[in-house]
């Protein structure tokens, strides 16, 4: 079984956040533990949100990457110029990062990945089959289910099948209480998203790293 | 002509060599080796049981179909990189509700060095021959029997069970490893060719070997003074000295350990 966690990234997570409003927005990645400290000038990161100028044109996906430098984790690029509509998705590619979070404020309020907030995604690829219950850690309200089937092994046909089943996601949104689909059957290797339509401040946990909830 | 003659068929010297294993009782060892490419460092207990004895004259015990009981205990570690293939899980695009789609990047897959604990026991058939050795030893008069050269030991069975055991632990770890998933089969199968059963043979020949090699088992022992009851009361009892002890196997009418022991007052 593998852990799944929005409030402690690994390099199989990713945590994507739109931003709408024009302006300055400034972040930091740490660990959960820091999370919490205030802003200083170290470590932080921006991003310029200008208003879109073309009329009807596409929000686009901008990818930051974690990585570690020494003791400290950095993005790259650190500074980020996006229009408002746009989705910037951080990602580690380095599985020796143990768990970060990324947390800012600016323009149109803060955002949080180990709290998500409105118009952020949670994506988790799945490497362990199982059955995976997963809840808000942080109010509980909602919740679900996910099994992850293995195939077998040994069937050379099963496996030119499951690596195309690789590049398909499943979508669960979150909107307030509500959660569509409250269960799903995915395959080992299978990335879930996790788009959070309405909510303030939750998490995508594990209920079994959750007291009393599992 | 020795003052007492003892003499044991090939029975009754089965039996005292019976006892002679129960009281060398298990041997322990540890060291460190090679399974194939990879190091390793080991535990081993061992025992013997059982076993026909033939006495050859003049001086030969030889012990068939004996057993050679062992417990083993290693652990080594394995990183997974060697046998399986770079994997990255693709691109994976979503229409999201509130944007148009959502794109994780590829996601190379880092597959981790696992370690595996193989704990295996067996027995293993030996017959050897023994030489009688009668000494001194302090205040005690020993007769043992002391293995000549080195037994041979039929390990390969023993290193084919060892890698079958390797196969089953490295599957039970290995359903851990995330994402391992269709790759789990021929990781086994990896693992398993990668030692190979000369591998193992090539560990378990040398944590083996030194068990069986100067391999001694005590027979008999008695103190140099040796106290002799009277038949019958007034008479006291008496200490002699055992001066001289010797044994060999002779054959006449069937084949004896005969004991020879001149003694003093």
């Amino acid at each position: 079984m593998d852990t799944l966690d929005s409030r402690s990234l690994r390099y199989i997570d990713c945590f994507a956040q739109k931003f709408t409003t024009p302006g300055h927005v400034y972040y930091r990645i740490s660990t959960l533990a820091g999370a919490c400290l205030p802003f200083g000038e170290e470590g932080e990161f921006t991003i310029d949100i200008r208003t879109r100028s073309e009329k009807g044109g596409e929000s686009q996906q901008h990818d930051v990457q974690v990585k570690r430098e020494g003791n400290r984790f950095v993005a790259d690029p650190p500074n980020l110029e996006i229009h408002a509509g746009d989705m910037v998705l951080w990602n580690t590619p380095d599985p020796n990062i143990a768990g970060y979070v990324v947390v800012g404020e600016g323009a149109g309020g803060k955002f949080d990945s180990s709290a998500l907030n409105s118009e952020a995604v949670f994506t988790h690829a799945f490497g362990s089959p199982g059955e995976y219950k997963w809840v808000d850690a942080h109010r509980g309200k909602i919740s679900g289910v996910i099994h992850v089937r293995s195939l077998d092994p040994k069937d050379k046909e099963q496996c030119q099948k499951w690596l195309a089943t690789l590049e398909e996601g499943s979508l669960i949104v979150v909107e307030g209480d509500s959660v569509r689909p409250k269960k799903m059957e995915i395959l080992t290797g299978q990335t879930v998203f996790w788009a959070i339509q309405k909510a303030s401040g939750i998490s995508i946990t594990d209920s079994r790293l959750v007291t009393g909830k599992n | 002509m020795p003052d007492i003659i003892a003499a044991a068929d090939e029975t009754a010297a089965t039996n005292l060599i019976h006892a002679a294993e129960t009281t060398l009782g298990t041997l322990s060892k540890s060291g460190s080796g090679s399974l194939g490419p990879f190091n390793t460092s080991w535990n081993a207990s061992a025992s013997f049981s059982g076993g026909m004895i033939d006495l050859i004259a003049p001086n030969v015990v030889r012990i068939t179909n004996g057993q050679f009981n062992y417990a083993l205990g290693f652990s080594f570690s394995f990183d997974l990189s060697n046998i399986l293939p770079d994997f990255c899980l693709p691109q994976v695009c979503i229409p999201i509700p509130f944007d148009g789609k959502l794109c994780t990047p590829k996601i190379c897959i880092n597959w981790p060095t696992i370690t595996i604990p193989i704990s295996h026991s067996g027995a293993i058939n030996f017959t050897a021959d023994f030489s009688l050795n009668a000494h001194l030893s302090g205040s005690d008069w020993l007769i043992d029997i002391v293995v000549v050269g080195i037994p041979f030991l039929q390990i390969g069975p023993a290193a084919a069970a060892i890698l079958a055991a390797i196969g089953a632990a490295a599957s039970l770890i290995l359903l851990a490893v995330p994402f391992i998933g269709p790759f789990l089969a021929a990781a086994v199968a990896g693992i398993t060719a990668f030692i190979g059963i000369a591998g193992v043979t090539g560990l378990l020949g040398p944590i083996l070997t030194p068990f069986v090699s100067g391999l001694t088992f005590n027979v008999y022992k008695q103190p140099k003074l040796f106290q002799v009851l009277p038949p019958a009361l007034p008479d006291p009892a008496v200490n002699v000295y055992l001066d001289a002890i010797t044994a060999v196997v002779a054959s006449s009418n069937e084949d004896e350990l005969v004991i020879s022991v001149d003694i003093s007052p």
